[in-house]
């Protein structure tokens, strides 16, 4: 109607510029929860495309890749054989395996590709900005840009730590970033095929080949085909398989960025329904006088969505700007988390389509009912005079519908208990419950809100008199308004609780588990491995342990080594530890016996984290098979750990053992326990002598630092959100006492002309206020305790076992200051507002 | 010869609205018909019912029984959308306190129900023009509300109630906010109307004077018709308002 009535259209752009503060309030509600679809959904999407990405990025345009369990090295035969297979353009042989190379501006993690240069054109492109390709000279060649970082020029030397030592290597050419090149960030090396052989100590085998497909070819089918033509023990897989436990890692993150993801939502539309009803509110007479000159039902309701819409686009671009921002800090965060190159953890398209739609759409959804509801009043109705009375509050159905979707994270719990729901459970059925908890909390108050408020006025009388009474009378008196202040802040309380409590919690049981892993004195490695699953380990040579061992003061050294492998289809980490004659196990034994798990480790036995258990659905005693380069391998469990390595996924074997089955060359990391009274002195040996190799040496104490630092980024981004979350809900509560005080604007004219002083008006909307505080906080505190509890069942499967649940006595006192301080802030303003008012005008005002 | 209906025509009009707890009984079986071209005042008391009956009569709201016939229309036969188009296209509301649309100019609210209607802007602009012509407010045209007087205010009203042509013209005490000079202005206005325009006027007032300026008098008193008189005019208006000492 109105974009072809313009007109009407006007009188729509006028009241909209009328009522500046109102539109801004609406738009911020509109700009939060884009900007939370957008962010988090970059956040999801880049940390969903991340790892997959990464190694599609490694393999060129080569479709699929056949690999030995482990990645550990077979045949090159292979290669030659799989060439003829109908379907396949080209099969390469390559070695694809992590190392540390040490340059000028120190050591840095790099995935070295060793390709036959004849023949690798199939797959990837080499664009030179400087140098020689492979075929001409024999070296390294690096991405142009990465060398630039690295401060390594064209003809100077490298070193690589390799499994069989330390290599000192030439650049022969500089690479454009692109194709393989750009894999994580230009961190990536290519040297010839039988040079990488010798350096890795693989001879005359390989540990991959890279898969070009015809054009038409079916991928899925050709994989099925294979599966039958290759030896035991290997395996044909999409490139992306790689990244899968970097995935399962990945999922918790994503499990909380859904969840927050769905509350910045329900916040913007809160915010925004509560800014429409008191926009209606002060317009009711002028949409009646147009109904009574004859405007339908139909038009009323379409000139306010229209509105709405217009608000919402307006709110969403700016919304994607904001959203664009956050996520640009976010994901520059995880990428220094999760190891990657930030140019890595790419940006997609989808989330800001969402946002696109999620802006308009929500404005829709908070204003839909609002306005059929004002199109649908009466006239006359808004036309006569307001009779100043009690309103009727939100119906007690909204209160019943409340108690059906509080109910929702109960039949969560209870199902994954019986098993209905498996785990892990995704981020949209954890959203979507987080949404229902939360909207139920909302809902909640319209039953509450009575006897709350009655509550609070018995508790206010002594303090604050007459002043309290009319304050909590006044809120009494328009329930549907108060019901959704109160619902606004119940819902923020709720939220901030449950997310702070689980957060505290998770964060309390991941320092422990470190603390307790970080079993050793020192540890020795080529490179930091990344949070999520040491794919870009790079490994020591075994001659490193033998000279460790040599140290004056050391008392035993012990391995660490870590190979992906497969148990049911499913990625998991197997990790090997030299344990046998350790004192204490460096873990969180949540079944089985401690003081034998040691023992049986090495008589072969595994342990297993809780979370992979919990997923094969097995315990201590049974038997778990696994898959190995010499074919399926099956151990009994001896233990079950609480582990966050890749993500509970994670299987727990003697390294020899490990070493024997995987054909595991080079040490992952050296852990190093030192004599009684010999760690300083040790300590310094120790810097000098991993100084001239280009290796890390890191104590007990610097793990731990390095291990909080890298996850403290995410951490801060996770508190910035919980104080969003409120600065959304002061918004909603500042709309609403402003509307409050829009409608005792006669009766604070009456006080006044009775002599009621200006601070005393300031002091009754600050009452209600307050009022609005403590009657969040009841039900608040009650259901965002319990929800933290309930919610922190469900998520266990994923990990497999119960994170220890604690209240933290200082998180609940500010949860109980934010809900008294912040609609005390967001009352300021209309308190000042109020006491301004000019008597005579406010007592003609209806 | 064709028989001209009725300008409106009521039968056995009841409403009743409950306040509170109580249940009160508006209007009670008033049986009315009114003849086009005239002057028609409504007088009462407060609580009488005379509002309500102007609200029945414009279909801004529906009876508890009865029936209400404007012209060859049953109102009662009509759901909310075509109530609208009946009001929006056969009836003028003027109501005590302006009702005008405050972000709006003169012009704009005057175009308003030809606006809604679906007219294009020009065209709804241009009559607006001459309906402000009529009330003698064209060069206000672009003016706010809040830049005119009550009076000028009041007219526009009055311009945007005819505008559409309207059959009936329903004024619900037109002069009640506005002093006795810009009222006398606004009724001289609604009976020239009457008188050289022959549009039907149904005017609710409280005011003896004013009603006594129409050419038919209706006194409700507790939902029932209590008098029904046709007033005798034989002189012109502005010699009535003369004797009366109201135009100065």
């Amino acid at each position: 109607m109105s974009w072809k009535y313009p007109t009407l259209w006007k009188y729509t752009t006028r009241e909209v510029q009328r009522r500046p503060g109102r539109t801004v309030l609406t738009l911020l509600g509109i700009v939060i929860g884009v900007a939370g679809v957008v962010a988090t959904g970059v956040m999801l999407q880049a940390l969903r495309h991340a790892y997959r990405d990464l190694f599609e990025t490694a393999t060129g345009r080569a479709s699929l890749e056949v690999v030995a369990e482990g990645y550990a090295g077979f045949d090159a035969s292979i290669a030659t054989s799989l060439a003829d297979v109908p379907g396949i353009r080209a099969a390469l042989p390559i070695i694809q395996s992590p190392a540390t190379i040490i340059t000028p501006a120190g050591s840095h993690p790099v995935l070295v590709l060793g390709v036959d240069p004849d023949r690798d054109g199939f797959a990837r492109d080499y664009i030179l900005r400087a140098g020689h390709t492979l075929d001409e000279q024999d070296g390294l060649l690096l991405e142009a840009g990465f060398a630039a970082s690295r401060r390594c020029s064209l003809g100077g030397h490298v070193r690589l730590w390799t499994p069989s030592g330390l290599a000192y290597l030439p650049v022969v050419g500089l690479l454009e970033p692109r194709s393989a090149a750009s894999f994580n960030g230009g961190s990536v090396a290519f040297m010839r095929l039988a040079r990488a052989q010798r350096l890795f100590d693989l001879r005359d085998r390989i540990n991959a080949v890279h898969l070009v497909l015809r054009e038409g070819v079916d991928s899925n089918r050709l994989t099925s085909d294979l599966h039958g033509l290759l030896p035991v023990g290997l395996t044909v897989q999409p490139p992306s398989s790689r990244g899968s436990v970097g995935q399962d890692v990945l999922f918790l993150t994503q499990q909380g960025l859904g969840s927050l993801s769905v509350v910045s939502l329900v916040a913007g539309a809160f915010v925004i329904l509560n800014a429409f009803l008191m926009n209606l509110g002060e317009r009711r007479r002028q949409l009646a006088i147009l109904r009574a000159l004859g405007a339908t039902r139909g038009q009323i309701t379409r000139l306010l969505l229209r509105e709405a819409i217009s608000l919402g686009i307006v709110g969403t671009v700016v919304g994607i700007g904001v959203g664009a921002l956050l996520a640009a800090v976010a994901l520059h965060i995880a990428a220094v988390t999760m190891g990657l190159s930030a140019r890595d953890v790419g940006w997609r398209i989808e989330p800001f389509l969402t946002a696109m739609l999620v802006g308009p759409g929500i404005c829709v959804a908070a204003t839909f009912l609002p306005a059929r509801r004002a199109g649908r009043t009466e006239p006359l109705t808004d036309l006569m005079p307001r009779r100043h009375g009690q309103e009727p509050g939100l119906s007690r159905r909204l209160g019943f519908a409340g108690l059906a979707f509080s109910t929702a994270p109960l039949v969560l719990v209870l199902s994954s208990y019986v098993g209905w729901i498996t785990p892990p459970i995704s981020p949209f059925l954890l959203g979507t419950v987080t949404l229902l908890a939360l909207v139920g909390s909302g809902f909640l108050i319209p039953l509450l809100l009575p006897y709350l408020l009655r509550f609070v006025g018995r508790l206010f009388r002594p303090s604050f008199g007459t002043i309290g009474r009319l304050a909590v009378r006044q809120l009494d008196r328009h329930p549907s308004r108060t019901a959704l202040t109160v619902g606004v802040l119940t819902i923020a309380i709720v939220f901030v609780l449950f997310f702070g409590t689980t957060l505290l919690n998770r964060l309390q049981d991941i320092r422990n588990w470190y603390t307790r892993f970080a079993y050793g004195d020192f540890y020795i490695r080529s490179s930091f491995p990344d949070l999520t699953t040491l794919v870009t380990g790079a490994v020591l040579p075994e001659a490193v342990g033998a000279e460790l061992k040599a140290f004056d003061g050391v008392a035993r050294v012990d391995r660490i080594d870590g190979v992906i492998t497969h148990v049911g289809g499913q990625s998991i980490l197997m990790m090997g530890m030299t344990l046998s004659n350790a004192r204490t196990m460096p873990f969180d034994i949540r079944a089985g016996e401690p003081q034998f798990a040691a023992q049986r480790l090495a008589q072969g036995d595994v342990i297993l984290g809780t979370g992979l258990a919990r997923r094969l659905r097995l315990g201590v005693g049974d038997s778990i098979e696994f898959n190995t380069p010499h074919g399926p391998q099956s151990r009994r469990i001896a233990a079950l750990i609480q582990d966050y390595g890749a993500g509970g996924m994670i299987l727990i074997m003697d390294d020899d053992e490990v070493r024997r089955l995987f054909n595991v060359k080079g040490v992952l990391c050296y852990v190093l326990t030192a004599r009684a009274g010999k760690e300083p002195m040790l300590a310094e040996r120790l810097r000098v002598f991993c100084r001239e190799r280009g290796l890390i040496v890191d104590s007990k104490q610097e793990t731990h630092t390095w291990f909080v630092r890298k996850i403290e980024g995410m951490v801060a981004l996770c508190w910035v959100l919980l104080v969003l979350v409120f600065v959304v809900a002061s918004l909603g509560i500042t709309n609403s006492l402003t509307m409050n005080l829009l409608e005792q604007t006669r009766e604070i004219a009456v006080l006044r002309a009775i002599g009621m002083k200006r601070g005393q008006v300031r002091a009754l909307l600050l009452c209600q206020a307050l009022t609005i505080g403590v009657v969040s906080l009841m039900p608040g505190l009650i259901l965002g305790i319990g929800w933290s509890y309930l919610m922190h069942l469900p998520q266990n499967p994923t990990l497999g076992s119960i994170v220890h649940f604690q209240l933290n006595p200082w998180f609940l006192a500010g949860c109980c200051v934010a809900a008294f301080v912040v609609p005390i802030l967001a009352a300021l303003y209309p308190a000042q507002r109020a006491a301004r008012l000019q008597v005579i005008q406010a007592l003609r005002y209806e | 010869m064709k028989i001209e209906p009725p300008a409106f025509e009521v039968a056995a009009l009841s409403k009743a609205f409950v306040a509170g707890s109580v249940r009160v009984e508006a209007l009670r079986g008033v049986s009315l018909s009114a003849e086009r071209g005239q002057l028609i005042a409504i007088m009462g008391p407060s609580g009488s019912g005379k509002s309500t009956l102007l609200h029945l009569i414009g279909g801004l709201d529906a009876p508890t029984s009865g029936q209400v016939r404007i012209g060859e229309t049953d109102l009662g036969a009509l759901d909310d959308d075509r109530r609208a188009l009946f009001r929006r296209r056969q009836v003028g509301f003027i109501f005590q306190d302006f009702n005008l649309l405050d972000v709006l100019s003169a012009a704009e609210n005057t175009a308003l129900p030809l606006l809604i209607d679906g007219l294009s802007e020009a065209e709804a602009h241009r009559r607006a023009l001459a309906a402000l012509e009529l009330v003698d407010l064209a060069h206000r045209g672009d003016h706010l509300p809040g830049q005119l007087s009550g009076g000028e205010q009041q007219r526009v009203a009055i311009a945007r109630a005819l505008v559409t042509k309207p059959l009936l013209l329903l004024a619900d005490e037109p002069t009640g906010n506005l002093d006795s000079t810009s009222g006398d202005q606004v009724l001289t206005l609604l009976r020239n109307l009457v008188d050289h325009q022959r549009q039907t006027v149904v005017m609710v007032t409280h005011d003896a004077r004013q009603a006594a300026l129409a050419d038919r008098l209706i006194r409700l008193r507790d939902g029932v018709v209590v008098e029904d008189q046709v007033l005798p005019r034989c002189r012109p208006f502005r010699e009535v308002l003369n004797d009366l000492d109201i135009v100065t």
